[in-house]
């Protein structure tokens, strides 16, 4: 068959796959800080059918040779982590996170994931955790009487007694940093886990080593442009017509074979 | 027998349908960064034996046709503006050197970068980004500055001083010397191209593909048609030898 027909194919899957990345981040353009995902493309392998140089018999070389590429392919998704805009809540357990760096979580099994997302509630124990129920890791226990909470900008959570003007210290959040962020995991929910691509997680204080800052009564809000992304969605289903018509030209050319000998 | 002009016809479809590969394939790579467009092109090539052309017969009316790749086009594609650190476009001639895992260098116009667990700067899987001193790294949580000439910078939040980490090696080999690898990078075959300071970059946007979808649609529907064209002559052939066959057989008589 037609080598074109398997290009063509080639194209129309690429694109497919990024119409579902571009479906994906508008869908997530609220969901609190959330990071756009693009795709990464690449052209798939060439074959060199004649190589330029070769002879083309005893006397002469050929001029000029025919490689033909195999179309393209996504080779990866690329987490674009740039900051958020911040609004405010007023709500006293919304952090987010100005600059680099995740919260640590501890997930349901006990091991440990990473979010940007610092929706927090108090749990029926006092612990701060996540929408999900995870718990904050190194936030500490808010006593019910507890008048108010204070969480500063390197983390360190505080909380008042009624009656007491004194701060009286529950915690400080851990925050973690990879070297290359864009690596991690996502396992939906906002949490990410590291892989080898990563690199380990580096556990610093916020506001220090290169750590963003945590902000109370602030939630960051997602990073999706939704202009951005509508004219990606356009440029990429344009991108998949013309491959379509790729597809029928070969077929009509695969017709003209078939009835040939008629 | 079928007449010879049947075979020459179907150099003419072959060369057809590899073109139209060439096409598709630029097509496909529509969304590729950096992605140079092939030039393909017909050729012809007459009927020889041992080097000496073939006369008599009407063997010089015989002129094959293939479909040969002479070439990229390395016109500047459009530049797309992301405001991503990492993304970086080449303002006009130039090209990024990277080192493939064989260790040979290879250059492309493909300027989105990424770091890897160990904060080298990589175009992809295993191929790293080659700066006039080796490997760039980048320090963890750094925020990335890169200058007009290439130099790359490094500010870990809250200090103001600016490292220097590296400076990409930016190079202007002669476009007609560059010859596309089986991986899509460009070789510069028997040598390595010198860096060249005066090649500029912009951070933030990085290069789309250059191939032109209308010139596309126009080279799909000549192939087509030329298809089309041989196509028709096989069957003429064919028509003429069914015709001649009928009229040597021995059942008219």
């Amino acid at each position: 068959m037609l080598r074109s027909l398997w290009i063509a194919k080639t194209g129309m899957d690429a694109q497919q796959f990024n119409l579902d990345v571009i479906t994906n981040n508008l869908a997530n353009s609220s969901t609190t800080a959330f990071k756009r995902v693009q795709p990464m493309f690449q052209d798939l392998l060439y074959t060199t059918l004649r190589s330029a140089g070769s002879a083309s018999n005893a006397q002469n070389l050929l001029p000029t040779g025919l490689q033909i590429g195999a179309g393209s392919a996504v080779t990866s998704t690329e987490r674009n982590n740039i900051q958020g805009g911040l609004i405010q809540t007023g709500n006293q357990l919304d952090l987010a996170i100005q600059g680099n760096g995740f919260f640590q979580i501890q997930l349901a099994d006990g091991t440990l994931a990473y979010t940007r997302n610092g929706q927090f509630s108090k749990s029926a124990t006092g612990q701060i955790v996540t929408q999900a129920g995870n718990v904050v890791a190194g936030a500490g226990v808010i006593p019910a009487t507890a008048t108010t909470i204070t969480i500063n900008q390197a983390g360190l959570v505080q909380y008042t007694l009624q009656g007491n003007t004194n701060s009286i210290q529950a915690g400080q959040i851990t925050m973690a940093n990879f070297i290359n962020p864009a690596g991690l995991q996502a396992l939906g929910g906002g949490n990410f886990i590291p892989t080898p691509a990563s690199g380990t997680a580096q556990n610093n204080i916020a506001g220090s080593n290169g750590m963003g800052t945590t902000n109370q009564y602030y939630i960051e809000q997602s990073n999706v442009n939704v202009a951005e992304e509508l004219v990606n969605l356009i440029a990429s289903q344009r991108a998949y017509e013309i491959n379509t018509r790729a597809v029928t030209a070969t077929d009509q050319i695969l017709q003209r074979v078939s009835n040939m000998g008629g | 027998m079928i007449n010879r002009y049947a075979y020459t016809s179907m150099t003419g479809a072959t060369a057809s349908t590899q073109q139209l590969a060439v096409t598709t394939n630029n097509l496909a790579n529509s969304l590729t960064p950096g992605f140079r467009e092939v030039i393909s092109a017909y050729r012809a090539v007459p009927l020889k034996g041992d080097g000496v052309p073939f006369t008599g017969n009407g063997a010089d009316t015989r002129v094959f046709s293939v479909e040969t790749t002479p070439g990229s086009n390395f016109t500047q594609g459009m530049l797309q503006t992301t405001g991503n650190a990492l993304d970086i476009a080449i303002k006009g001639d130039g090209m990024f050197t990277v080192r493939r895992p064989d260790g040979q260098e290879a250059y492309t116009r493909a300027g989105k970068f990424m770091v890897n667990e160990q904060g080298m700067l990589m175009i992809g899987k295993d191929i790293p980004v080659v700066g006039s001193g080796g490997t760039i790294t980048i320090p963890i949580g750094a925020i990335v500055q890169i200058a007009e000439d290439g130099a790359v910078f490094t500010q870990l939040p809250g200090n103001q001083f600016l490292n220097q980490a590296g400076k990409l090696k930016l190079v202007n080999p002669n476009s007609n010397d560059l010859v596309r690898g089986a991986d899509g990078l460009f070789d510069l075959p028997g040598q390595q191209a010198a860096a060249d300071p005066a090649v500029r970059v912009v951070q933030g946007a990085f290069e789309m593909s250059n191939n032109n979808p209308t010139l596309a649609m126009v080279q799909m529907i000549d192939q087509s048609r030329l298809f089309d064209l041989n196509s028709r002559s096989i069957t003429f052939a064919d028509q003429n030898a069914r015709s001649a066959t009928s009229l040597l057989s021995l059942t008219r008589f």
